[in-house]
């Protein structure tokens, strides 16, 4: 294999596919990014045990040659070296020649490495799916549904299932929850044309790999599912992630309908007062805010015996109905908060002891906090 | 003719040795009782092959007259006893007037006894018969040595076991009887060989330093205790000095040595969680209590004991200790093994505790030392002079840990602290061991608890048997503020749980919590709370070997200077070590 690229092109695709990457891997060869060139262009592929990213570089983009193909070949180039030589390269191009099948030298300029090679044979075969029927969304939009759901996936393997997100279409909707069973999150998006039935778990890691990879991929993505893998395309890259097993809880009675008391706040100015209230929250066990709802203004406080309390208000921008006091987790209603992209939020009560939820004009996200009890 | 007939008397004798000689020890306790209920104040103790040649007692006691001298080998005679009333307020040591026929029935035995007024008498019996008497010397006191034990019954003989062995059971009983009469000088002769001699000054510590060694009874502290019902004189070793085995934990109820588990049970609660697990203390119990409330009749051996009033004993015994554990919280400060002349001044102490007219102390106290590590082998494989030779000893009674200053980690285990006292080791499990403990057992106690009812329920799968365990236990695990709820046949589900638990973990936690109850099937309430904090505590610590980084040690030792006990883990395992500059520098030689 030899050939001479694009130094700003290669480092790009070498730089998507990393993040599939494995640090912790009992499979050595899962270091490596596989290269395979052939007429067409370059094929970059890195995978963990739980994704594959894949990307393929064209020879000619829009009829301008980038790649100037010496010799075709396949190798297994150590990643993170790969990365890091790469970032520090000093020229338009760079050339890379493999040679004895276990050498790789990579020239620019007046540079000369030689990197040790694993043997590409050993580089395990990952298929990628395809289906007939994918379903499109825009990358941005898609983006958003990650962000604003992702927060309420749980970060620990005791129960597996939660953590992922639930993505299952009724007719031409899909749904999209999480919840830690603290709190939970849901999306509801519209689809243009309806889709085949799904309910999948998208495992939460996954999913905030490929919003990393969104924000500087930005067009048309294009969801393909099987029955444990699922395959988001965007432009040339595949990004292709396992799937958890098992059933996702109902959740759709978990959201109240009915609604007594409904706060209406200038979102940013709610999370500089939670923000400052929670200075005081410590990590564990005291990091639990109370709000008094009274007419006209509400005492937003948090008292943690061991380190000190405080006190703020605020007025909400309107208010129906009055006088409760909840306790709850400040860090998830933050969480909460910061999703959301409008100018107002809207927090709806039913009662003392039943989650809140909080919402925004767009009626088709909802973020559910669970109230902390005292007996 | 009838085939009942009442068995003759070398017959019922016999069969009555069976029950209270065993061994060469069972004769040693049965003598040397009879010399301490004859009020002697000397008690000389001589073996030949460990007694089973020939066992001698002489003692300086009241002695008995010519007449006696016979009947005393006669069943069921007793100078102890006279009437049922008395058998209530037993003081005595012996009163069943079984041993002396017993032990004459299985060898021969020469008895040289004379109250100090009259002429003495001289009996000797073999198998149980009188075959001669005459006057003896009259010497105040009693000789009596029993010779050839067992020749007459050759399956007990046979099953005698190693010389050792039989030393050792001895041994083990004069231990005992020395700390239990301390008032009582005793001298204990193997093969010409003197194994211990105490000086009889009433003094128990004296007696402890004998028996345990000086490095023991340094550590030994005692407390007394005073009410209507009792009168307590408690000695117990700081929590350094541990055993592998229960057995030094001795208990007298008036002047008798004893043996009762519920007591036993009580002086451990004394010491939970300053003790490492399945290490014991050495204690001496020392109880005088109205006669009334003891029944010692319960079986020949008279090592069981039933008390009267055993629940209040048991409070006090644990209250005692525990007051005194929280008094003595230290910090176990690093000793370096001391060259053999720093050793000498030792022997020196040593000699004060012992009669001072003896000229091979000196020579006598090597003896001990020496004979006492055999015969430590021999009872136990496992050495347990180990934590002797860990170094360890208090520095200073102090309630809360000094200010730390954090250094580095040693070996991903061991946290390096500095302040102007000087180095401190901190073992990093332990402490957050501790910090956990702590955590659990303050929340678990509390009486409002702050708690989610969850949007996902936690599902447990159990056994038949076992959900009818936990169903059984509903209740208890409700206190905890965790709702659980039969959900199918053998599975639960958790709704409600405390905001404690920390998110994420809750499943551990919970899973804990129920293998705790399945193993512990009948538990008391309070017990079930700081047990359950201290599996807890464990499960949920960093291990050693793991790297943290700074941050987190820090918040550690931020958490650990809060607690109310920093010093030992939950298991009483140390915390923390000190080394003060004192001694860096010494190691260094920048002082001399």
């Amino acid at each position: 294999m030899k050939f001479r690229i694009q130094s700003n092109i290669f480092s790009e695709g070498i730089n998507n596919v990393s993040r599939a990457l494995s640090t912790k891997t009992p499979m050595p060869i899962l270091k490596s990014i596989k290269i395979d060139l052939n007429e067409e262009g370059i094929y970059l592929t890195a995978s963990d045990s739980t994704i594959t990213i894949k990307q393929f570089m064209p020879t000619f983009i829009d009829n301008k040659q980038t790649i100037f193909i010496e010799e075709l070949g396949s190798a297994a180039v150590p990643g993170r070296l790969l990365l890091e030589v790469l970032r520090k390269a000093n020229d338009d191009y760079i050339e890379i020649n493999m040679y004895e099948d276990k050498y790789i030298k990579i020239n620019f300029k007046n540079s000369d490495f030689t990197l040790n090679c694993l043997d590409v044979m050993e580089y395990p075969n990952i298929d990628l799916i395809d289906s007939n029927e994918p379903i499109e969304f825009d990358s941005v939009k898609f983006e958003q549904i990650i962000k604003q759901t992702v927060i309420s996936v749980s970060t620990h393997e005791s129960r597996p299932i939660l953590t992922g997100v639930n993505i299952k279409s009724n007719e031409n909707k899909l749904y999209c929850i999480s919840t830690d069973s603290y709190r939970l999150s849901e999306k509801i998006v519209e689809l243009e044309t309806p889709i085949p039935n799904i309910n999948i778990v998208i495992p939460g890691k996954s999913l905030l790999d490929l919003e990393k990879l969104l924000l500087t991929n930005r067009g048309k993505l294009q969801i393909h599912i099987a029955s444990n893998i699922v395959s988001f395309k965007i432009k040339n890259i595949t990004f292709q992630s396992r799937l958890l097993d098992g059933n996702f809880p109902e959740t759709s009675r978990l959201i109240p309908k009915e609604f007594g008391l409904q706060l209406v706040f200038n979102r940013i100015e709610l999370i500089d007062v939670v923000d400052r209230v929670s200075l005081l929250s410590k990590e564990g066990a005291n990091n639990i805010i109370n709000l008094d709802i009274y007419d006209e203004k509400t005492i937003i406080s948090l008292d943690s015996p061991e380190i000190g309390k405080v006190v703020e208000d605020i007025t909400p921008l309107s208010q129906e109905g009055s006088l409760m006091r909840i306790g709850f987790n400040s860090k998830y209603f933050l969480d909460a908060l910061k999703v959301l992209n409008e100018e107002k939020v809207t927090i709806k009560f039913t009662g003392e002891v039943r989650p809140f939820i909080i919402r925004t004009n767009d009626e088709f996200v909802t973020q559910l906090i669970l109230p902390v009890r005292i007996e | 003719m009838s085939k009942i007939h009442i068995m003759d008397h070398a017959l019922a004798n016999k069969i009555a040795a069976g029950e209270v000689v065993e061994r060469p020890a069972s004769v040693v306790k049965e003598l040397v009782e009879n010399s301490i209920d004859a009020n002697a104040t000397k008690i000389d103790i001589f073996l030949e092959a460990s007694g089973i040649d020939s066992i001698k007692v002489i003692d300086n006691g009241f002695g008995m007259e010519k007449d006696d001298a016979i009947l005393a080998f006669t069943r069921h005679a007793t100078s102890k006893l006279d009437s049922v009333d008395e058998l209530f307020r037993i003081m005595t040591l012996g009163f069943r007037g079984e041993a002396l026929p017993s032990i004459a029935a299985v060898s021969d035995i020469k008895l040289n006894t004379s109250n100090g007024e009259t002429a003495g008498a001289y009996v000797h019996f073999k198998a149980g018969k009188l075959i001669e008497q005459s006057l003896a010397a009259s010497r105040k006191g009693t000789e009596i040595t029993v010779n050839n034990l067992f020749y007459n019954t050759p399956a007990r003989l046979k099953y005698l076991k190693t010389e050792n062995t039989e030393l050792s059971y001895s041994i083990d009983f004069l231990n005992k009887i020395a700390i239990s009469n301390s008032h009582i000088s005793f001298k204990f002769v193997n093969n010409n060989r003197v194994l211990f001699q105490t000086n009889g000054n009433n003094n128990i510590i004296n007696v402890l330093s004998v028996i345990y060694g000086i490095e023991v009874a340094k550590k030994i502290k005692v407390v007394y205790y005073n009410d209507q019902f009792l009168k307590m004189s408690l000695y117990f070793s700081t929590p350094e000095v541990n055993r592998t085995t229960r057995n030094y934990m001795t208990l007298i109820i008036n002047k008798r040595m004893i043996k009762n588990k519920e007591l036993v049970k009580a002086i451990l609660a004394g010491y939970e969680s300053y003790l490492p697990i399945n290490r014991y203390p050495v204690v001496v119990l020392d109880i005088i209590v109205d006669p009334l409330l003891v029944d010692v009749n319960v079986h020949p051996s008279k090592l069981e004991v039933r008390l009267s009033n055993q629940e209040h004993i048991k409070t006090v015994i644990t209250n005692l200790i525990q007051k005194q554990m929280k008094e003595l919280m230290y910090v176990p400060k690093v000793q370096f093994r001391k060259e053999e002349n720093i050793n000498k001044p030792d022997y020196q102490q040593q000699l004060n505790f012992i009669n001072k007219d003896n000229e091979n102390t000196i020579d006598l106290f090597k003896e001990i030392v020496e004979e006492k590590n055999t015969v430590d082998t021999i009872k136990e494989e496992t050495g347990h002079y180990l934590h002797e030779q860990t170094m360890i000893e208090p520095l200073v009674e102090a309630k809360k840990i000094p200010k730390l200053y954090y250094i580095g980690q040693l070996a991903g285990t061991y946290l390096l602290a500095q302040n102007e006292f000087g180095l401190y080791m901190v073992d990093q499990h332990a402490a957050q061991e501790r910090v956990n403990y702590e955590f659990y057992k303050k929340h678990f106690s509390q009486e409002i608890h702050e708690f989610y009812d969850v949007l996902v329920p936690f599902t447990f799968e159990f056994s038949l048997n076992e959900a009818i365990i936990i169903e059984e236990n509903i209740a208890l695990i409700e206190k905890m503020a965790i709702k659980i709820e039969k959900f199918g046949l053998s599975s639960f589900i958790v709704t409600k749980i405390p905001n404690y638990f920390s998110k994420g973990n809750e499943k551990v936690i919970l899973d804990t919590i129920f293998e705790f109850i399945l193993k512990n099937k009948k538990i008391s309430n309070e017990s079930i709370f700081n047990e359950l904090a201290i599996t807890l505590s464990c499960k949920r610590s960093i291990k050693a070997n793991h790297y943290i980084n700074e941050l987190e040690i820090n918040q550690l030792l931020k958490d650990l200077e809060l607690c109310n006990n920093p010093y030992t883990c939950p298991h009483g395992r140390p915390v923390i070590i000190h080394m003060s500059f004192n001694e860096i520098e010494h190691l260094f030689k920048r002082t001399m």
